[in-house]
């Protein structure tokens, strides 16, 4: 027995040892620079795929991709930028940016923008995105999707009804679609696939904001507890109150609302293109899309852009740049927006027949102009993380009102 | 239990290593934490950072709509959780220490729940008991114990509870496997005296194999009650706290509101909260136990 | 030991467990065989209509599930010999010592793990990235250590008092020094308890998340995190993680039939007083 157990830690001990396990850390002998970018995928080995000519381009710097899970990406972000380990280059969402720059994290980006030749091939509204509010720019733009709606077609036509274009239309769908199919008693197919749980605010705000609401006012006062924007949540919250959409909707995420909508339990989604191919896997010609429905003020279509930003302690800011520029150039964005399944917004990507005449890339480009971009400020991350859908399942559940809702989210959003 | 006198230094050397190798690693985090707790500390607002005294802690107990559902939840979770697992693992140790065929796979395969992932464990349950195709409800159904599907994780009503469940099931093998180890320490002979003196098994079992066991019981329990306490992957992955607050628990909250609001004071101070609570429970619990256990001394 | 088994007390409870703990996992498998458009399909099956070994394959081309699965044994196993040894030295000297602090280092050991994880990460980002060990196993081994000494050093006191402590006090008149007591007396007795233990501190390790997902890249990347990276912004790969959850289990299920006897080597008849 002693043997075996001497047998057993010598074995592991050597097989310990004889690995390079504690030196995991790779060693670069050469003497060029190296700039290391941080991103999350969406779809595996798109990145390094689109940024495979860069040596060709910049022989002299070395180019070290390193692809972050979306899972642990921001809390390593936060970590790294709190000890000062931060890469060179690393993707953020616009709202992060008060975060990193209160950490010191993150370089100004104006002068390197304005010297820019290539300025003018990317939209306005993305360099608005990309200063998200703030008196400098922080950012440079890196890729956009647009919500959109889908409609299983099928469904529709059983029903008997037009893909909706209002409110109006919107809600009558949902009752419409919303059918017993076997006769048990017991709903079988629902409306909506609405997703109560964490990032649920998308949606509700596509759905409810257009009713003429807002975040804040011109002057940074909350103005989104209004009557009207408590009628519209009412109405919002009705397609679940009146069984529109699934049991499961409160703690439906991500996940369980494609699935409802590819397995057939829904018959619309909000969601954009990078769900596309999934559910076109899943659904093939049975699913089209349509922009999301007008209401009172017009159209509020969320989007949820997202930007390079560089480093406050990078040692090689001029060719951390160069890979900014390199990632704008025509062909570079092409490829990633292919791989990616994210919307082209650079001149003259935009008009390439590959993405207009694509269904679900034309829809998520056809209002471009009327985009929206959620505000950016020190309270936003607890809003949208967990004071929204705590609320939101509330208020699905019974416990409070339409009206006490609005409130609550009008005061967790205001400054202290 | 009298012990000799014994020359002190022996205990430190015994010690040091363990003390030294936590101490140097997670004291400064857990000072940290505690001096947090008593600041406005907003990751996404470091300009703003200011002392603020206890006010993150009067905060929580007089404003807070989250705080009190929490703190609800949490002693069901963790009562529910460490009882249940305790009697049932009592029951499995008990039948796995006979002999039977096929005893030592039936031993491995018992293990399975506690060397899953808790990120696969969440999730496998949440599929069983998804409100749409989950097997659970084609289970109740075909029983006819439920007319049509529910909705097990969207409802207030059974969200923690089948979050309570999916925990049970991962424990039962750790406290099973503590269990049988310790009942091989049970003296043999004092079962065949009892045996001769006509104890029916049942007898055996409550006045020799429990006073047997009971130490190992004791820190079982005790490590049990912290690891629930602190678990915050099941239900963050299931429902996150949700739907409302009815499936919140403290750990999970603390989680919320340091890693996912970035409020690092207000998180400090909602983890502290709870570990003082679970100290005292903690306390209680071990002075209770102390002459069963020995764990620590009068 | 000749005992007898009844239906009551014996095989109705085996079969309800064995149902309780093998169902979630063989649904699981089930799950992990079945094409994704049957996964959600309305018409519920529980077989899979045409079952397929696609996400297995998958798993083990396409993915660095076997490196991630070696990473997770390397780091679980100096772990164990790590915790192992210096909590059985801490568990003997608070089992069979008293003196002043004892009390309080007993809660010591408690009380320092009941501040959560979540609020250590970012502290311990920095002083992993200080000693310079960020992102190797090594960084985790230390963690997990920390983390698993003050359970094990309980669990071990725990069993140490369930030894009589004549049999050292015996042994101590005829000579034998501390070290020749612990090693030769209470060890050998206490091989189930260690193998219980040591199991403790493996299991743990092995199922960790929250610091492995913060502290590993690529190349350190343990099995839990590879698990959840299945799991991406906007798409699950139900087949890789059910298939991969299915993978993990198997050998430390394995293990476990070699380790399991030792559990059982128990004591031997003579010498040990009531």
């Amino acid at each position: 027995m002693k043997k075996r157990m001497k047998k057993m830690l010598s074995l592991v001990l050597s097989a310990c040892m004889t690995l390079p396990v504690f030196s995991a850390a790779a060693v670069y002998a050469e003497p060029k620079e190296t700039i290391r970018v941080w991103y999350w995928e969406d779809n595996d080995g798109s990145y390094a795929d689109a940024y495979s000519t860069w040596s060709e381009q910049y022989p002299d710097a070395e180019l070290v991709l390193e692809a972050v899970p979306w899972n642990s990406y921001h809390d390593m972000l936060i970590a790294a930028a709190a000890s000062g380990d931060l890469p060179d280059v690393y993707k953020i969402q616009p709202t992060w940016i008060p975060e990193l720059r209160s950490l010191g994290a993150i370089a100004e980006l104006d002068d390197y923008i304005d010297s820019w030749d290539g300025k003018d091939t990317i939209p306005m509204s993305m360099w608005e995105s990309a200063k998200a509010g703030q008196e400098a720019t922080f950012a440079w733009p890196h890729s956009l999707v647009v919500l959109y709606l889908y409609c299983r077609k099928s469904y529709f036509e059983e029903a008997g009804v037009e893909y909706p274009k209002t409110m109006d239309e919107f809600y009558k769908a949902c009752e419409a679609l919303t059918k017993d199919t076997d006769g048990d008693g017991a709903t079988d197919v629902y409306g909506f696939s609405m997703r109560g749980a964490r990032g649920g605010h998308f949606m509700w705000a596509g759905l409810t904001l257009n009713n003429g609401g807002g975040f804040f006012g011109d002057d940074g006062s909350v103005v989104l507890n209004t009557p009207e924007m408590v009628e519209a949540n009412q109405k919002y919250l009705d397609i679940y109150l009146n069984g529109w959409a699934p049991k499961t909707a409160p703690t439906d995420g991500y996940t369980e609302i494609v699935q409802n909508f590819e397995s057939g339990v829904t018959g619309m989604l909000i969601h954009h293109l990078n769900s596309a191919n999934e559910i076109t896997d899943v659904l093939g010609e049975d699913v089209d899309v349509v922009p999301l429905p007008e209401g009172a003020a017009g159209r509020y279509l969320p989007s949820e852009p997202c930007h390079w930003a560089v480093s406050a302690n990078s040692e090689n800011t001029e060719t951390a740049i160069n890979f900014l520029k390199y990632a704008s150039e025509e062909e570079t964005h092409k490829a990633l927006c292919k791989n990616a399944g994210l919307v082209p917004f650079i001149t003259p990507v935009t008009e390439d027949p590959e993405f207009t005449e694509n269904k679900f890339c034309a829809a998520s480009m056809e209002y471009l102009d009327d985009v929206q971009i959620f505000p950016v400020c020190n309270t936003w991350g607890d809003w949208s993380e967990t004071v929204w859908p705590q609320t939101m399942q509330r208020a699905m559940m019974g416990e409070i009102s339409s009206e006490e809702m609005i409130q609550i989210l009008a005061d967790n959003l205001a400054e202290e | 239990m009298e012990r000799k006198k014994k020359i002190q230094w022996q205990p430190v050397l015994l010690l040091a290593p363990a003390i030294l190798i936590v101490v140097l690693i997670i004291g400064y985090p857990v000072a940290r934490a505690i001096v947090l707790s008593l600041y406005k500390y907003d990751m996404t607002n470091l300009q703003n950072v200011k002392f603020i005294g206890l006010q993150n802690y009067t905060d929580i107990f007089t404003k807070d709509d989250a705080f009190w559902p929490a703190l609800k939840n949490t002693v069901l979770w963790v009562g529910v959780t460490v009882t249940a697992q305790l009697l049932l693992s009592l029951l499995l140790a008990n039948i796995l220490n006979k002999s039977f065929r096929g005893r030592g796979i039936v031993r491995s395969v018992v293990l399975i729940p506690w060397v899953t992932p808790c990120v696969l464990i969440s999730l496998m349950w949440a599929w069983i008991f998804n409100g749409n195709y989950g097997v659970m409800n084609e289970i109740l159904k075909s029983l006819h114990l439920i007319k049509e599907n529910v909705a097990w994780i969207a409802q207030p009503n059974t969200a923690l509870w089948v979050q309570i469940m999916a925990m049970i099931w991962q424990g039962i093998p750790f406290f099973t496997i503590m269990i049988l180890a310790a009942m091989q320490s049970v003296p043999r002979e004092l079962y065949e005296s009892a045996s001769v003196d006509g104890a029916s098994s049942m007898k055996q079992y409550f006045y020799i194999t429990i006073p047997g066991i009971a130490s190992t019981i004791v820190s079982t329990v005790m490590i049990r009650l912290i690891w629930v306490f602190n678990n915050v992957d099941i239900v963050y992955t299931m429902t996150g706290g949700g739907p409302g607050y009815s499936s919140l628990t403290l750990s999970v909250y603390t989680y919320l509101q340091a890693q996912k609001s970035m409020k690092f004071g207000y998180g400090s101070a909602v983890a502290i909260i709870g570990a003082i609570l679970m100290s005292i429970v903690i306390f209680i619990y071990l002075r209770i136990t102390r002459e069963q256990g020995g764990m620590i001394d009068k | 030991m000749k005992e007898k088994k009844s239906i009551g007390t014996f095989y109705i409870p085996m079969i309800f467990f064995l149902v309780t703990v093998l169902f979630p996992f063989a649904w699981t498998f089930l799950t992990s065989l079945k094409k994704k458009n049957e996964m959600f399909a309305q018409e519920f099956r529980f077989l899979p209509a045409a079952p397929t070994l696609d996400s297995y394959r998958e798993l083990f081309e396409k993915t660095d599930f076997f490196s991630n699965m070696w990473n997770s044994l390397v780091v679980s196993f100096a772990t164990v010999l790590i915790a192992g040894i210096v909590s059985f030295m801490a568990g003997y000297a608070l089992s069979r010592y008293r003196f002043r602090m004892r009390n309080a280092l007993m809660y010591f050991f408690l009380l320092l793990y009941l501040v959560p994880s979540t609020l250590l990460l970012i502290p311990l980002y920095t002083i992993f990235n200080k000693m310079g060990i960020l992102h190797t196993q090594l960084c985790l081994i230390v963690a997990y250590s920390t983390y698993s000494i003050p359970y094990s050093v309980w669990l071990t006191t725990g069993f140490i008092n369930q030894v009589p402590f004549e049999l050292e006090e015996a042994a101590a008149l005829d000579g034998c020094s501390l070290a020749q007591r612990m090693f030769r007396i209470v060890l050998p007795l206490l091989r189930p308890a260690l193998v219980a233990s040591c199991s403790f501190i493996f299991i743990t390790s092995w199922n960790e998340y929250t610091y492995a997902n913060m502290f590993t890249n690529k190349a350190s990347r343990t099995v839990t995190v590879a698990l959840s990276n299945f799991m991406s912004q906007y798409n699950i790969r139900w087949d890789l993680i059910t298939a991969g959850g299915i993978v993990v289990v198997i050998p430390v299920v394995i293990m476990f039939v070699f380790v399991q006897k030792d559990l059982i080597a128990g004591l031997t008849a003579g010498g040990v007083k009531g």
